[in-house]
């Protein structure tokens, strides 16, 4: 089937003379001119972009739309006095479900607002049946108080099984001088806009040519882990959703991992001032997260109960909502305070400062050679580490093995531009199941911490509080429960990351 | 994706017109809705002025394959799409007694539309053919519409044995009545008497005989859409209302 077109109308054309030419040619129904308001909507990280399609609100109207012909995949009518921020505030309906497939934990935030007047016209058939739809629009850019800044477009749906009737119309079109590419009235609205999709990604996006010097190679690294920190930064003080903390602290954690894990690279006096830097300031951070990640699991936790024991809960869950709401504030205060300020000043500056000539002993040597080095060293020790775990070992090796793994992981993720993307994918891949499988095991086993020691400030004053007792005692055993199965399963994860062709590759890779 | 078959063994009980307004209101709520007129009449494809594609024989709808969806046509309201009717249709029976699994062709014929409709109605075609077998195998919900009239009421009597002796799964019928004279004594009767049985599994709306309904071949649009506001519309409003939860 057709796509719907749009085309720019030439200046020199007015509508109403377009209109009347077009009556004469086509049966036509023109319906009354209506005046929509459009606000664009995705996240920060571009979610609907990515998979091309966006969310508008048009009135009481929520529209899911595909790009770049803008059909519409999922309609909602709904009067909300709220602005829904995530796709849980959506009442249920097909596109809450569409928006959850995409949306996962982050918000939609609003890009920008376009204002259109449109003439809808349908071309009729001999029967009177539509058989195509067909829409002149003048498209205001930004705020309307700038009534200049517009365009005028033709927009063509097409029908289903109505296809030569398109073509037509389309043909005739053409020959009065309306014709081209179709239209990208989004993107459009986005340059106006002076936005750029996919400016942000929580996934690093590094390219190094392998006979760069190690240290211009890692400043690159870390100027980049540098810009991600400050693109998070609006988006935690705002409160717009979790994941602009977690991407904050990732990209530190990076930093850390890079300054430690990049050896003989910079002066031992930086490094280690640095890195103490970013791990006090992640340290006060680690609430914030924590807080973030029960409250997200909320609804998993209630779901882990038998139903009469889940409202148990609720008092739990109000605690660490109050608990957030401070958190967030201190949080503020910390990222504007005049040391953190510092702290990144003299990163910025450090980074950007040009001292290629201060040798350190790696830091003129060619990337490739210490990037081999390094991850095979990682591999040989988490091969290590993993092998002498057996069913008996305490948490603690497990713990460790986690550790290791994370840093093989950074590594691998730092350098992956200068080996073939397709066996570093494998590689990520084959690693990141085993980290799902130490994560989890890791998180279960700090759950059941942190509700144990809520556990013993709840105190039997009444029923309410027995039942709340009750709800985390329940919780404390369905975790405990699935900690046991995950462990479990650690054997056979660890088995098939280090299977022979797994070895074999990172061989072939790395060692040298 | 459920599929709503309207279907009697005779015509003229306001089938079709339950077919073209029930549809209508399912894609108004942005459900994508198709709707197949396998009655050769095809006056569900004239109510929506969708002529048939010369091509669509029965040969094209059996062969099954996504050929089928070449031959879909979009009707003038969104998210409503029709596969017309075609006259061959009157031939689908023969056709289908030379099949293997002659009984459930349909609903493989059907399976591929899943990803793209969520609902499918079905105008059937009267009688009990092996063609209406197909139908009473693929729908999920078939749709009995019944005149107040003891005939009425003897011939869905006759459907229901059929089903029992046929050993096919009753729990897929609803009956509900149409074309409902309020005026007369023998229809409000019936429907007393039929309601407090609970025997069959009866809807609690009704579509009342009125004019407007009539009219639905002169405007050749739902009579939702040139008379919204009028009993008719109503009824078939309600009579949505309580198959929409029986879907859900």
């Amino acid at each position: 089937m057709q796509q719907t077109v749009t085309f720019k109308i030439p200046d020199s054309f007015e509508f109403q003379t377009l209109i009347a030419e077009i009556a004469k040619n086509f049966s036509i129904k023109l319906e009354p001119l209506a005046n929509q308001r459009q606000i664009y909507y995705d996240t920060f990280d571009w979610r609907l972009y990515n998979n091309t399609i966006i969310l508008i609100r048009q009135g009481n109207e929520y529209l899911l739309l595909s790009l770049p012909t803008e059909e519409i995949i999922q309609k909602l009518d709904w009067k909300s006095k709220r602005q829904p921020k995530f796709w849980w505030d959506f009442p249920d309906n097909y596109l809450k479900n569409e928006l959850k497939k995409y949306l996962d934990v982050r918000a939609l935030i609003p890009l920008f607002e376009i204002e259109k007047n449109v003439t809808s016209m349908r071309i009729l058939n001999e029967d009177a049946k539509t058989v195509l739809r067909v829409y002149l629009e003048r498209i205001f850019f930004a705020d309307n108080k700038k009534k200049s800044n517009f365009v005028d477009t033709i927009k063509l749906m097409p029908l289903k099984g109505y296809g030569k009737e398109f073509i037509q119309f389309k043909n005739y079109l053409n020959r009065s001088g309306i014709k081209g590419e179709s239209l990208d009235v989004y993107s459009l609205a986005l340059q106006k806009a002076s936005k750029t999709p996919g400016d942000y990604s929580s996934k690093l996006n590094i390219t190094l040519t392998p006979n760069m010097t190690a240290r211009r190679a890692t400043k690159i690294i870390l100027r980049y882990l540098l810009q991600v920190m400050k693109q998070n930064q609006a988006g935690i003080k705002d409160d717009i959703d979790t994941e602009f903390l977690h991407d904050f602290r990732v990209a530190m954690r990076r930093t850390r991992s890079a300054l430690t894990q990049i050896k003989g690279i910079l002066s031992k006096t930086k490094k280690v001032q640095f890195r103490d830097d970013f791990a006090s300031l992640g340290k006060s951070t680690n609430r914030m997260r924590d807080l973030d990640v029960y409250l997200l699991k909320k609804f998993h936790y209630q779901q882990m109960l038998p139903e009469n024991l889940r409202s148990g809960l609720d008092p739990l869950f109000d605690k660490l909502a109050e608990e957030r709401t401070v958190e967030h504030k201190n949080l503020v205060k910390l990222l504007e305070s005049d040391s953190y300020k510092k702290i990144i000043a003299s990163w910025d500056s450090f980074l950007n400062a040009d001292n290629e000539n201060e040798k350190t002993k790696n830091s003129h040597k060619p990337i490739i050679a210490l990037a081999k080095k390094f991850i095979y060293k990682k591999y040989d020790q988490v091969i290590n580490l993993g092998s002498k775990i057996n069913d008996g070992s305490p948490a603690s090796k497990l713990h460790q093995l986690r550790i290791e793994c994370k840093k093989l992981r950074y590594l691998l993720e730092f350098f992956s531009s200068l080996f073939p993307q397709e066996h570093i994918s494998i590689l990520i891949k084959q690693l990141k199941k085993l980290q799902d499988n130490l994560g989890d095991y890791n998180d279960l086993s700090i759950q059941q911490q942190n509700l144990k020691t809520y556990l013993v400030t709840i105190t039997p004053e009444n029923v309410d509080s027995l039942e709340s007792a009750a709800s985390v005692g329940g919780l404390i055993s369905a975790l405990y429960q699935r900690q046991q199965s995950v462990r479990k399963l650690f054997a056979q994860t660890f088995a098939n990351f280090s299977n022979p062709t797994n070895a074999e590759l990172y061989q072939k890779l790395f060692a040298d | 994706m459920s599929i709503i078959a309207c279907y009697h063994i005779k015509g003229g009980v306001g089938k079709t017109a339950a077919t073209v307004n029930l549809s209508y209101l399912a894609a108004q709520e942005s459900t994508k809705t198709l709707l197949i007129d396998i009655d050769p009449q095809g006056s569900a494809s004239y109510y929506f002025r969708v002529r048939s594609s010369q091509k669509l024989t029965t040969k094209a709808l059996l062969t099954g394959d996504n050929k089928i969806d070449k031959h879909i046509k979009a009707t003038d309201y969104e998210n409503l799409d029709i596969l017309p009717s075609n006259l061959s249709y009157r031939k689908l029976d023969l056709r289908l007694n030379n099949l293997r699994k002659s009984k459930k062709r349909l609903q493989q014929i059907l399976h591929p539309f899943e990803e793209e409709y969520r609902i499918i109605f079905i105008d059937s075609p009267p009688n009990i053919t092996l063609v209406s077998e197909n139908i009473f195998f693929a729908a999920d919900i078939l749709l009995v519409p019944i005149i107040p009239t003891t005939l009425s009421i003897l011939t869905f009597e006759k459907l229901f044995q059929f089903f029992e002796d046929q050993n096919l799964d009753k729990s897929k019928m609803f009956a509900f009545f149409s074309m409902v004279e309020r005026r007369k004594k023998l229809h409000q009767e019936i429907m007393e008497k039929i309601y407090a049985e609970k025997k069959h599994r009866f809807l609690k709306s009704y579509i009342p005989y009125t004019v407007d309904i009539e009219n639905m071949g002169i405007h050749r649009e739902p009579v939702l859409c040139y008379k919204p506001n009028s009993l008719a519309s109503q009824s078939y409003r309600e009579l949505w209302n309580e198959l929409r939860t029986i879907i859900s």
